[in-house]
């Protein structure tokens, strides 16, 4: 591919993805500016796989799993981070306040989503916001359709609840 | 609730994305990261292409590849010896590619912020004018080293120009303003060594100060009047702050001369030129003035001093109880602050700054300095006036 147009691709799947990218990381870490500079280093890291020469089948599939490796990583890096630390540093603080950054509008979902269990909540944006096979949702989180289509069901049911349908 | 409903009560988060300025910075960031990772793997042509030698040659071939390995020891060993030695490396040193094309480049590529990016090109404009000082000072700046060399420069005045385009609007003219300014110094003290040491490479000098004039005009200082100046008191500044007018007549005097006599020069540069020569003799003069004024006032201050401390020793003499009155710093509750009246304030002593109580308002709390002690109470008991 020659370099202008593989810079067009990039910059194409930017204007196309960037936005899920972004609520996926945020939805995945509830911290505003941590998901936008996950959803840059997420871009970065694709230009260097494109630079390299492979062609992508499902750019959005693997969008979303990069994503989801960067977000993996950094909850290990804050595990090693002792909680008294954290705590020193303001860090609760500062994820409980980020959210109110964003508009209100939205506030009433991502309450609804804070309620799920992590793993359930990607689940959630990947089927209902972004409208992602099951089949999909597997191969980006690494897990079988089955544990996803069960997740997802799980989801519903705390909404449900939550929602008192 | 099925699966249908549950879709709709998300559908709006749909909407929810990245914030359109942080969208558009993130773009323009990634547009330049991605520029600079092909530049990168690209075979590196202009800098060194004059002066190819073998291992030139390869380093150019393979540097590539070992960028991002190099990159790595860097970041494992931290600042290693090797890394180190090259930023010290002037064009022709065996170190020198590793010093543009891995440290700075790592550097550069860990630098997103547009402003940043403005100022760190701008500092390797700086380091691309210190090499080619070193080099002039060691007499090495000549044949095809000068050549790249002056490559090199035209090259970052365009990236540090091209960064501070994407800067803020203040940032971008203050880069702008540096720009010129290093170059034109930079080319005065190039104008000014050879006269001085009798360098038969005047004529070096000259050609790299044309370069650096032409740079200044590229930057546009001398289309906007207010930078003009601004430029024309920077440059005072400069000569005023190495408390040194001799050295600045000099220079002005040299600067007049060369441009004079030099021939080539397009008639709008000359008198773009001819016109900061004549804001900088402006500025030097109203600095001569000004340093005479300073001495002037720095040898009064040292006789008030004198004549205080006199005072102060004979009444101590004398018995008299003598207690300078100092000034004290209190916090002041800004709940209680709001029932006073600025003005009030202002008019019962000078000494409290009205402007910082009105711009920290919003503030829980704050140091107020105040003399008077009565004001003080007023202040501290919340005391409406």
């Amino acid at each position: 591919m020659k370099e202008s147009s593989r810079k067009e691709v990039f910059l194409e799947s930017f204007d196309a993805y960037s936005d899920a990218i972004f609520r996926f990381c945020l939805v995945k870490t509830s911290q505003k500016e941590l998901a936008e500079d996950l959803t840059q280093e997420v871009f970065m890291r694709y230009w260097q796989v494109l630079t390299d020469g492979k062609e992508m089948t499902n750019t959005r599939s693997f969008l979303y799993t990069i994503a989801n490796n960067l977000v993996i990583d950094w909850y290990r890096k804050k595990k090693s981070v002792s909680l008294d630390v954290m705590q020193e540093q303001g860090f609760e603080a500062e994820q409980k306040g980020t959210n109110q950054v964003l508009d209100t509008e939205y506030a009433y979902i991502l309450e609804t989503i804070d309620t799920l269990e992590e793993k359930d909540r990607v689940v959630v944006l990947l089927r209902f916001v972004e409208g992602l096979d099951p089949k999909d949702i597997a191969e980006i989180l690494g897990e079988s359709a089955n544990v996803v289509s069960v997740r997802i069901n799980r989801a519903i049911e705390k909404v449900q609840k939550k929602l008192h349908i | 609730m099925n699966e249908k409903d549950i879709t709709e009560y998300f559908k709006k988060f749909d909407t929810l994305g990245l914030a359109t300025d942080a969208k558009m910075r993130m773009r323009e960031e990634l547009s330049a990261f991605a520029d600079f990772h092909t530049v990168t793997t690209q075979a590196h042509t202009g800098f060194v292409g004059t002066q190819q030698n073998s291992l030139f040659s390869w380093f150019s071939f393979t540097h590539a590849r070992m960028v991002p390995a190099i990159a790595l020891i860097v970041l494992v060993f931290g600042v290693s010896s090797g890394s180190y030695a090259a930023q010290k490396a002037l064009p022709g040193d065996v170190l020198y590619p590793v010093k543009i094309h891995v440290t700075e480049a790592v550097r550069g590529a860990l630098i997103f912020d547009a402003n940043k990016k403005a100022a760190f090109e701008l500092s390797l404009l700086d380091e691309r004018l210190d090499e080619a000082k070193h080099l002039q000072a060691t007499q090495k700046l000549r044949g095809s080293t000068e050549t790249s060399v002056l490559a090199a420069v035209a090259t970052q005045v365009d990236r540090a120009i091209d960064a501070s385009s994407k800067a803020d609007t203040a940032v971008a003219s203050d880069t702008k303003r540096a720009v010129a300014r290093s170059l034109s110094l930079f080319s005065s003290r190039l104008a000014i060594a050879p006269t001085r040491t009798g360098d038969s490479a005047h004529t070096s000098a000259r050609s790299m100060q044309t370069v650096a004039m032409k740079g200044a005009q590229s930057v546009g200082v001398s289309s906007d009047a207010m930078t003009m100046s601004a430029y024309g008191a920077s440059m005072a500044e400069e000569v005023v702050n190495e408390s040194n007018t001799p050295e600045a007549h000099v220079r002005l005097e040299l600067l007049q001369k060369t441009l004079a006599e030099a021939s080539g020069v397009e008639a709008s540069v000359r008198s773009d030129l001819e016109a900061k020569l004549r804001t900088a003799a402006e500025y030097l003069k109203v600095a001569d003035t000004d340093m005479q004024a300073r001495t002037q006032a720095e040898s009064r201050m040292h006789i008030v001093h004198q004549v205080l401390d006199d005072v102060e020793a004979s009444l101590r003499a004398l018995g008299v109880v003598y207690a300078p009155q100092e000034v004290q710093t209190i916090e002041v509750d800004m709940g209680s602050i709001e029932n006073l009246v600025p003005e009030t304030l202002e008019m019962l002593d000078p000494a409290v700054d009205t402007d910082i109580l009105l711009i920290q308002e919003g503030a829980a709390s704050m140091e107020v300095d105040v003399l008077d002690t009565e004001v003080r109470s007023f202040i501290e008991e919340g005391i409406a006036f």
